[in-house]
């Protein structure tokens, strides 16, 4: 699973992904 | 204005630490976009090209910077009165300290999993030619990780300052 890291394109992609779902969270505990 | 001589120092500390330990990261995205498996000629040789640049680019500066970077974070908080609040992800600072906690994650990743690695890697630490190889996949993981983390803690630490108005 983690080969999709071997692309930094994804990479970058899945760090705005990963920041859409963080800011989702915190919108939901507060 | 001693206590805000502080903070400005700190904050300056903070982005420049960031920025040379991210960097770093980012340029390697830059640098090698996809991910090239390092050969076992080029390891069993210490005068091997490939070799060569690993150790070129191993400097220790980034690993520091980042101890910086979450040094001066926490000073910060804490100056603020806010460590706890941020630790706990109290409202109004839960964007910072879900930034906070992420960056902790990264400097463990890099401190314990990356760097012992990277020493098997370049012979800092002696191990089989195999298990150097392996290592050196797990430090390119490591990495990456390191540098997907980044996007929404560079996202968070921006949002800090107005995280409430947008988080609650």
């Amino acid at each position: 699973m983690l080969k999709v890291l071997d692309s930094a394109a994804v990479t970058v992609v899945l760090g705005f992904g990963l920041t859409a779902l963080i800011g989702l969270l915190l919108r939901l505990i507060h | 204005m001693d206590g805000m001589l502080l903070e400005v120092g700190a904050r300056w500390l903070h982005f420049l630490g960031a920025l040379v330990w991210i960097g770093h990261n980012y340029a390697t995205a830059v640098n090698r976009p996809r991910y090239v498996p390092l050969e076992a000629a080029d390891l069993a040789d210490p005068d091997s090209p490939r070799q060569q640049e690993l150790l070129s680019r191993e400097h220790g500066t980034f690993r520091y910077a980042s101890l910086v970077t979450l040094g001066s974070g926490l000073l910060i908080l804490w100056h603020r009165g806010w460590l706890g609040g941020a630790l706990t992800l109290q409202p109004g600072l839960a964007p910072l300290g879900m930034g906070m906690w992420l960056a902790v994650l990264m400097v463990l990743n890099l401190w314990f999993v990356l760097w012992p690695h990277q020493k098997r890697v370049l012979g800092f630490v002696p191990a089989p030619l195999e298990v150097r190889l392996r290592a050196s996949r797990v430090t390119f993981l490591s990495a990456r990780v390191n540098t997907m983390l980044s996007i929404p803690v560079l996202f968070l630490m921006g949002a800090g300052a107005h995280g409430a108005a947008l988080f609650g």
